[in-house]
């Protein structure tokens, strides 16, 4: 076992972090030496990030140790490092979704989440491995090699978040950012036995956050447990101008809701979630010990019906790949990037793309493409959309009768290197994550026990449309109680 | 020596690809709609990755036009389950808000920093321009 990189830094969270720099129990310089040595211990077996500069960190957290020592912190969590995923901008740092290229890319601009989270004093500290622009679910399609799962090195982390779930289950960071597109966030908080939200799509500003599929995608916190979650969402979600899809007038102070407990939460359970072939038996175990535990809380228990889960996986690489397509067509060896020149354009366009992407970005900008050609539109794009109807609806019409759905974030617990080569077979482990990503709802990802080999399992919470809240209430008590 | 099509053989596609022979066109300047219904109608496979991949622009080697062309196929039989799906009447939905049409106020605001920008670029001219492949051939054919 290669358990011994499972670490939580001490204070283990932001919040409580937080308390000790008021205190004066702790400084932004020994929080960050701290993660910089579990960093230098661990990494170059886990390969959780891509690149984590302890000069310019520490400088930062000296900085802000000298703000508070003036009095004159920017706010309590002023020289807090929290940890970007490759695909997310922060100005002078590269931003390579882990992908050849964008070797050499240096982001020129914050995402409005890094301007926020700098305005409440954090330091963005490196950035986190992840799968090739986000397409995958093991982290096994970085350009710059795969990171391990801390709980064994032998198994993948998830993905695509995957290096900012390794650098939290290991100690190298507080928590993390990272991206949601059909389950990118929630998955690796599952497989690393951490915590893992996608808010409502929304919610959180995209701008700055680099486009796979512009209708699903969403930024979310990676954390040890929820109340960093909150915490995270607290700073990065609101309204922002520059993101046209970004809902008006959204309200944070989601840390205060989790005192409310659970009382009047009702939970639905979808009978269908747990009729999925491969389902794990122990991963069943946990989803409906975790029921259980809010039945006997005096939780009303209900049954809801989500009849359109068994398309949500052809839908989602339906539309995330026709998004794709269209997205990724920028990456052409022209404005940015790299450039593998050859004699004329057109050779320079297909050289630069041959080179430059990874086999699972080629197969799913193909797929898309294919998807989106004229003859094949209506059959495919066209018909996924109208069924991406009827998911919404099938959850429109379950949040009527419970306020949080409850299941298993993945099918199984983490998978071995390599174990799952069929793209098609690794598509299919996000049966239980497209939805809420289809449906544009929210999702957290809770850890909840572990299996017989000692590798987490996660329950996931799912909330209507901008009712974190209801989904951080009960995910907060659920690990509460699972630890007593 | 090259064939004379027949009739038979006198489709747009057919010409299109004699034309290629003797000229510098290139199976990226066909045009989409010819290559993607005309080619894939006339064959029985579902779909032809190696024109797809022309389509979006992706050069593959032998190997991976193999490998992607059984993988996608597997991909495309599960998505086919899709067309058993009632669809009758029901709207396609594109993205997941209600919010349509936002426009931004016409007032300059703050750009991105010039030479960072172009810091990025591959190739440029003066600090202030992108250096770009040849577009349009002058003859000779030349590169820059």
């Amino acid at each position: 076992m290669a358990d011994q990189y499972v670490h939580q830094l001490s204070p283990a969270t932001l919040f409580d972090a937080a308390a000790e720099l008021a205190a004066g129990d702790a400084t932004s310089t020994s929080l960050c030496r701290q993660l910089l040595a579990r960093h230098e211990a661990t990494d170059n077996i886990l390969n959780g990030y891509r690149q984590l500069e302890s000069d310019a960190i520490l400088e930062q957290a000296a900085a802000a140790d000298a703000r508070r020592s003036d009095g004159k912190p920017i706010g309590p969590y002023d020289g807090l490092p929290i940890a970007i995923k490759d695909n997310i901008a922060v100005n002078g740092q590269p931003c390579g979704c882990a992908s050849r290229i964008l070797e050499g890319y240096t982001a020129p601009y914050d995402a409005t989440v890094v301007t926020r989270l700098k305005a409440a004093g954090m330091i963005c500290a490196g950035r986190t491995n992840m799968d090739e622009f986000a397409m995958g679910s093991s982290t096994e399609n970085s350009a710059y090699g795969h990171s391990c799962n801390p709980w064994n090195t032998e198994c993948v982390p998830g993905g695509s978040s995957g290096g900012s779930a390794v650098a939290v289950a290991s100690g190298q960071a507080f928590a993390a950012l990272g991206s949601d597109t059909g389950g990118s966030i929630r998955q690796p908080a599952s497989f690393c036995g951490i915590v893992g939200l996608k808010p409502t799509y929304g919610l959180v500003p995209r701008y700055g956050l680099v486009a796979y599929a512009s209708s699903l995608d969403q930024i979310g916190p990676l954390t040890s447990d929820v109340r960093d979650a909150a915490l995270v969402l607290d700073i990065i979600g609101g309204y922002d101008p520059m993101d046209s899809t970004s809902i008006p007038d959204t309200r944070t102070g989601f840390i205060d809701a989790l005192d409310k407990g659970i009382e009047g939460l009702r939970i639905g359970v979808p009978k269908e979630y747990f009729d999925v072939d491969g389902l794990h038996p122990e991963v069943r175990q946990a989803s409906e010990a975790a029921i259980r535990a809010f039945s006997d809380a005096g939780c009303e228990v209900v049954d809801v019906s989500l009849p359109s889960l068994r398309y949500g996986v052809a839908v989602y690489y339906v539309i995330a790949t026709a998004e794709a397509s269209s997205n990724l067509a920028r990456y052409d060896g022209i404005r940015y990037g790299a450039r593998y020149p050859d004699t004329d354009l057109m050779s320079t366009y297909f050289m630069t793309r041959e080179k430059g992407f990874g086999k699972e970005v080629k197969r799913r900008i193909i797929l898309g493409t294919y998807v989106l050609s004229s003859g094949y539109y209506d059959a495919y794009y066209l018909r996924a959309q109208k069924i991406r109807t009827l998911v919404r609806r099938d959850f429109a019409e379950a949040f009527k009768s419970c306020d949080v759905i409850i299941g298993p974030t993945s099918p199984t617990t983490a998978f071995r290197h390599g174990e799952i080569s069929d793209p098609l077979q690794m598509y299919l482990t996000d049966i239980y994550t497209v939805p809420a990503n289809l449906a544009g709802n929210c999702g957290i990802s809770i850890p909840y026990g572990t299996d017989s080999s000692g590798l987490p399992i996660g329950v996931q919470l799912m909330g209507d449309s901008l009712c974190e809240n209801n989904i951080l209430r009960a995910g907060h008590w659920l690990m509460e109680s699972g630890k007593s | 020596m090259n064939q004379t099509p027949t009739n038979a053989d006198c489709s747009p596609l057919r010409c299109f690809e004699i034309n290629k022979r003797y000229s510098r066109i290139t199976d990226s300047d066909l045009p989409l709609q010819l290559l993607t219904v005309e080619r894939h109608m006339a064959s029985d496979k579902q779909i032809n990755v190696e024109d797809i991949a022309k389509l979006a622009r992706v050069e593959l080697t032998v190997e991976e036009a193999a490998e992607f062309q059984k993988e996608i196929e597997s991909i495309l039989g599960y998505i086919e389950e899709l067309s058993a799906v009632d669809v009758e009447g029901i709207e396609p939905m594109a993205h997941a808000t209600a919010i349509t049409n936002v426009f931004g106020e016409d007032v300059p605001g703050p750009q991105l920093d010039r030479e960072a920008v172009l810091g990025n670029a591959p190739e440029t001219l003066d600090d202030e321009l992108i250096r770009v492949p040849k577009v349009i051939e002058d003859g000779d054919g030349g590169t820059h």
